[in-house]
């Protein structure tokens, strides 16, 4: 891995048997985070997000059967592939919580019932930065503190279920930060927060992302947030990564069919009225059993029948930093993929 | 109760009492729904939204106040103090969809089993089994849950699935009043849209009324024919959508147009930044609760808390509301 990469996912796959069959919800997913970078995956709810990035940290659960790589660049190491760590193990606990930490969908999850919230954020910090009790409970309230919690002496008393959603989600963000990692697993950190308070978290990532060179893989549905958070998106869709480029090229020039559908979904303040939102006709297949076909050929209408549900096409790169999966993408490597495509499906016709 | 209203809320007020800390999570906070309309409630995190939902829908007891409301039947009731037999009857019209959909959904129950459950408690007898599942299905398709998933348990779905199991369980039953609190939050922004419309078309088809309790502002512009504004426990700002959007009244509304993310990485919009932290809902400040983060703070403000007034057909509680020109959203194109 070169020197300023932090992560590399390489092709990574996830499948879950259950007893209607084998449902396949991570398929093949490639991405890779530079150092101190922010690295967006958005995509259809259900597309893999939350697998793909808790497969980083190895806290799926243990049906999830997982392949591929996991390439992380450990100061200390050197690239390790932490999918050959056992999940349960010394060494991947060494980097949870410390140089890889994350922030959860729902809060709920991370804390448990049982102790004060006070209690399991120092728990982190006694854990992996100093023993002294004292210092700990320091350290743990003045990030309580950093990420607004009001009256941070009293609140470190309290149990999660005294708190309101955000203020849970924002004590779950200090748990995450207090060991200053090196990459932060954000999936949908701000989506229980209100706008000013999510303004300050985001702001809040993006300095210590600065002070200690954090990358930080930021799951969300709200494409403004994208907008003002990532370097760089990827756009999943069923289980794949169907677009990836700068920022800016996602949001000026999307060339995957899905990307633009969701684009296109944005409901702007200000905008006219309109009764209906525009959304991408039908919903996502369930995925099982696929056939060899483009995940999102039913709904996209730009499809090219004969082809697009015969053939699945790879994610190519047509710019640097800007790659696509779609054979009726206008680029020239999209139109090799096509036409290598269409010789296959000739030849198996002839036959 | 007017005659045009479908609901009521009169000074309901509510405290929580743990370990000596008194916490007012909603104080005297009136307001008015017709039926068919959407009222979206917004405010800072904390603030008392979801306690304000389920004090309503007497899934918190009030510690005081008002929620009268019109049945199905026509009968004006105080939902709040109607009793258990009659209650037993009602109780289905007003339904909630709830923040969490992780903790809210038992995740003993397959999800059909979680979506019948509320056939089974106000139909027991009335509803055979097959036209529970029957019903089931209907709804399930209609909020777009592949109806094969529904043997499944909750944990095997993601949180944007779990968000649709949530809705159709509140509308399974044909309520008349909806209280969603961040139904939509969990949901990519094409699967959001598409809830958006269907919660719009079933408005219409069910003649249901909603209270949309939500942080995204672009959702609540879209949805709601009114907006709440609440503050640390009270309604500071209420009226109508575009008009509050295109012109806010109070400061604290103001700032939070002004935080709301823009899609488009190269608009950087000037956010106001609130000064000073969080108040703490324990331990209120003096005067305007806003007081101590305004920018437009006057001496008179730290004194004496400003009373929700009309002004200009919206209900604003600050001192200056009349003289000061806050900065909204364009709406000229
Ligand atoms: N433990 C599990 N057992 C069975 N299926 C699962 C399990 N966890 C996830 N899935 C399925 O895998 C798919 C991907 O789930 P995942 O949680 O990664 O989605 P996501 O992209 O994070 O969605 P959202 O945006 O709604 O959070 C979903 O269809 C979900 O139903
Ligand atoms: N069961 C409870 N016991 C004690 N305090 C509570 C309880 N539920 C809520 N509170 C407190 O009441 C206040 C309002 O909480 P509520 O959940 O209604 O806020 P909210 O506006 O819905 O916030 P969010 O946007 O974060 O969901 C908070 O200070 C919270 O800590
Ligand atoms: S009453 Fe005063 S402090 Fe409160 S919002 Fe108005 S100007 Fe600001
Ligand atoms: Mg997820
Ligand atoms: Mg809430």
């Amino acid at each position: 891995m070169d020197d300023n990469m932090i992560l590399h996912v390489k092709d990574l796959n996830i499948s879950i048997p259950l007893h209607e069959g084998l449902l396949t919800p991570v398929r093949g997913v490639n991405f890779d985070m530079k150092k101190g970078e922010t690295v967006g995956l958005v995509g259809e709810s259900g597309c893999g997000k939350s697998l793909t990035c808790r497969a980083i940290l190895a806290i799926n659960e243990k049906k999830c059967k997982t392949s591929g790589n996991i390439l992380y660049n450990s100061d200390e190491k050197g690239e390790i592939d932490l999918l050959t760590m056992d999940p349960r193990g010394k060494d991947i606990r060494a980097i949870r919580g410390k140089e890889i930490s994350m922030i959860f969908q729902e809060p709920m999850v991370a804390f448990s019932p049982l102790y004060t919230i006070g209690n399991q954020i120092t728990e982190a910090t006694l854990l992996h930065i100093t023993k002294d009790k004292k210092k700990a409970k320091e350290i743990s309230l003045d990030v309580m503190k950093k990420v607004g919690i009001a009256n941070a002496e009293k609140r470190y008393n309290q149990y999660p279920h005294e708190f309101s959603g955000g203020m849970l989600q924002r004590a779950m963000i200090s748990m995450a930060l207090v060991c200053n990692p090196k990459i932060l697993i954000a999936d949908e950190p701000t989506t229980a927060l209100d706008v000013t308070i999510q303004a300050q978290i985001l702001e809040l990532m993006k300095e210590m992302q600065k002070d200690f060179n954090m990358g930080i893989l930021f799951i969300t549905h709200d494409l403004g947030v994208v907008a003002k958070m990532c370097d760089r998106v990827n756009v999943m869709y069923l289980g794949k990564i169907v677009e990836s480029g700068t920022t800016e090229k996602i949001y000026e020039d999307p060339e995957h069919p899905y990307t633009r559908g969701l684009m296109g979904s944005v409901h702007k303040i200000g905008q006219k009225k309109t009764e209906r939102l525009f959304s991408i006709e039908g919903t996502v297949p369930l995925a099982m059993n696929l056939p060899r076909a483009c995940g999102f050929y039913e709904r996209c209408d730009a499809r090219i029948e004969g082809l697009c549900d015969r053939a699945e096409p790879e994610l190519v790169e047509v710019a640097p930093e800007h790659s696509v999966a779609c054979f009726a993408c206008p680029h020239p490597a999209c139109k090799a993929q096509r036409a290598a495509a269409e010789e296959m499906i000739r030849r198996e016709d002839g036959r | 109760m007017e005659k045009d209203n479908i609901l009521e809320v009169k000074n309901l007020h509510k405290t929580f009492v743990s370990k000596k800390i008194v916490v007012k999570a909603v104080t005297d906070v009136s307001f008015s729904i017709h039926p068919g309309e959407t009222i979206g409630i917004v405010g800072e995190s904390g603030c008392g939204k979801t306690t304000l939902g389920r004090c309503i829908a007497r899934a918190y007891q009030a510690t005081s106040g008002e929620v009268w409301y019109r049945t199905m039947e026509g009968k004006e009731v105080d939902f709040l103090k109607v009793e258990k037999d009659e209650m037993k009857k009602i109780r289905k019209e007003i339904q909630m969809v709830f923040q969490d959909p992780y903790s809210s959904l038992d995740p003993r129950m397959t999800v059909l089993d979680i979506i019948k459950e509320p056939l089974r408690a106000n139909y027991k007898g009335i509803m055979s089994d097959k036209e529970m599942n029957a019903k089931v299905m209907d709804i399930a398709n209609k909020v777009g849950l592949n109806t094969t998933y529904l043997k499944r348990y909750p944990h095997a779905f993601s949180g944007g699935q779990r968000q649709r199991i949530g809705i159709a369980r509140a509308l399974v039953v044909d309520p008349k009043i909806v209280i969603c609190d961040e139904a939509v939050s969990a949901l990519d922004v094409s699967v959001q849209a598409q809830v958006i419309n269907l919660l719009k078309d079933l408005q219409r088809e069910m003649h249901l009324t909603y209270i949309f309790i939500s942080h995204d502002l672009s959702v609540v512009e879209h949805i709601s024919d009114e907006v709440g504004v609440m503050y640390l426990g009270r309604m500071v700002e209420f009226g109508k959508t575009e008009e509050l959007f295109a012109r806010p009244r109070h400061p604290y509304t103001e700032a939070l147009l002004s935080a709301v993310p823009v899609a488009d990485p190269k608009i950087e919009i000037e956010r106001i930044q609130l000064k000073g932290e969080i108040p703490n809902p324990a331990n209120p400040p003096s005067g305007c609760y806003f007081h101590e983060r305004c920018s437009y703070c006057q001496q008179k403000c730290e004194e004496q808390v400003p009373p929700l007034q009309m002004i200009d057909g919206r209900l604003v509680a600050c001192h200056r509301a009349e003289e000061l020109h806050l900065r909204g959203f364009d709406y000229s194109e």
